[in-house]
């Protein structure tokens, strides 16, 4: 499939109309794969970006087929290379996207962000990380749950330790953590991890 | 941005009404760039000012809709733009909820969506806005340790606490205070305030279901003061916003 980007209005139209449609609350879902498969035909880059935001935030029936579309489209390549965008806005759009996209051969990448200059890149880092939940970004997150300067990476942190199951990790934080707000979610996820092993 | 709303969901979701004496600036704004003047809304109210009831908000609908710059879908009427906007203003208006000083809020994350990592964001996007706000955190064994009056003045006996909830206040001065409950789960936190965001769940990303997980569990609450709203902490930290403002005047 050619990913050329076709601008003939006729297109632009369609892909607009198909974007609408895809994010929009009332359409059906039948609609919203219409919707989709039709933007897959038509290999927008435009509506790759798009489509990557979107993964993040939508339920699973949507997010799979979204997924699948992103993935056939090379989007996820893209979204690797703008990690390494100048931009911190594009970075961040990239963590956001690839976290949605439950892609783990990023997993490498998004870990070397976490250190990232941007406290919003680190952050988008770390809830891409939520979503992944990869071991192999445990260390990273400790790290980043005790040393990052900003309070949001911090509680970002915190919640992947707890999707990963890192008790002993969580509780030295609460220990040595000052910002009250880190605090509580700390501890929040410990109180996860609790009902969780109470099944 | 397009999007399409229904006579009916335009005014369930204004069922409160539309107090012209009590408008904030931003609907107002809104309201006069859409064309609709202080002289319509007025003929529309009649003596008490209140535009409310189906036949009024079918009037106030229809005045927008002339207006609106949307699409048909499926058959819905839809409006764009700033119509739009001016709706999700009109509907994020809250009455003065305010009781003895205090304003109690409960914000429920996903309560009835399936995507746990989404609430986790919004939680702690809300968490943040909180913080930004000069809003306090308050642990339950910090709670308990208060003085009972303390607690009393908050709505924070053990009768009104909910362990699975996190506790945050802020103290506005002149004796008003605003109490947060945010729930990501239990409904038990939302028994007791005035008002309830609900972020994320089924009814918000389909606007047009009633909200039947939440509801019932509300018991005898007017579900009146339940705002439905989209997933994520942004657009619950801008109705939060706007509850603070009208509690405060």
């Amino acid at each position: 499939m050619s990913a050329a980007i076709d601008h003939r209005p006729a297109f632009a139209v369609d892909r607009q109309r198909a974007l609408a449609l895809v994010s929009t609350l009332v359409a059906p879902i039948e609609a919203k794969l219409e919707a989709l498969a039709k933007l897959e035909a038509i290999a927008d880059a435009d509506a790759v970006l798009a489509l990557g935001i979107l993964v993040a935030e939508v339920d699973p029936p949507l997010r799979s087929a979204i997924q699948g579309t992103v993935l056939r489209l090379g989007g996820e390549r893209r979204f690797i290379a703008e990690l390494g965008a100048a931009d911190a806005a594009v970075r961040a759009r990239a963590a956001h996207a690839l976290g949605g996209l439950r892609h783990f051969a990023a997993v490498p990448a998004l870990i070397d962000r976490l250190t990232d200059p941007d406290a919003v890149v680190r952050e988008q880092v770390a809830s891409a990380l939520i979503r992944l939940r990869d071991p192999r970004a445990e260390s990273a997150l400790i790290h980043g749950l005790r040393f990052d300067p900003s309070p949001d990476v911090r509680s970002a942190c915190a919640q992947a330790l707890g999707e990963l199951g890192a008790a002993d990790a969580l509780i030295a934080a609460a220990s040595t953590e000052e910002d009250p707000f880190t605090v509580l979610l700390i501890e929040r996820s410990l109180w996860r991890l609790e009902n969780r092993a109470r099944g | 941005m397009v999007a399409a709303i229904s006579r009916a969901m335009f005014v369930s979701r204004l069922s409160t009404g539309v107090h012209l004496d009590r408008m904030s600036p931003e609907l107002k704004s809104a309201l006069e760039d859409a064309g609709v003047t202080p002289q319509h809304l007025r003929e529309i109210a009649g003596k008490d000012l209140v535009i409310r009831g189906d036949a009024e908000l079918t009037q106030l609908f229809r005045k927008l809709d002339q207006r609106a710059e949307g699409i048909k879908i499926e058959g819905q009427v839809t409006v764009g733009g700033r119509a739009f906007l001016l709706l999700e203003l009109a509907a994020k208006e809250p009455s003065d909820l305010r009781v003895d000083g205090r304003l109690d809020v409960a914000i429920a994350i996903g309560a009835g969506g399936p995507e746990r990592s989404v609430h986790l964001d919004a939680e702690r996007e809300v968490m943040s806005g909180l913080r930004a706000r000069g809003f306090t955190p308050l642990g339950l064994a910090k709670i308990r340790a208060m003085p009972g009056e303390d607690r009393a003045r908050l709505g924070l006996e053990d009768k009104h606490l909910d362990p699975s909830a996190l506790h945050f206040v802020r103290d506005e001065g002149e004796g008003k205070q605003t109490v947060v409950r945010l729930s990501t789960g239990g409904t038990r936190a939302l028994d007791h305030s005035a008002m309830v965001i609900r972020a994320g769940g089924t009814s918000s990303r389909n606007p047009e279901q009633p909200a039947t997980g939440l509801r019932p569990q509300l018991g005898a609450r007017d579900p009146q003061k339940v705002i439905e709203a989209p997933a994520g902490g942004s657009p619950v930290l801008q109705i939060l916003d706007s509850a603070m403002r009208r509690g405060a005047s």
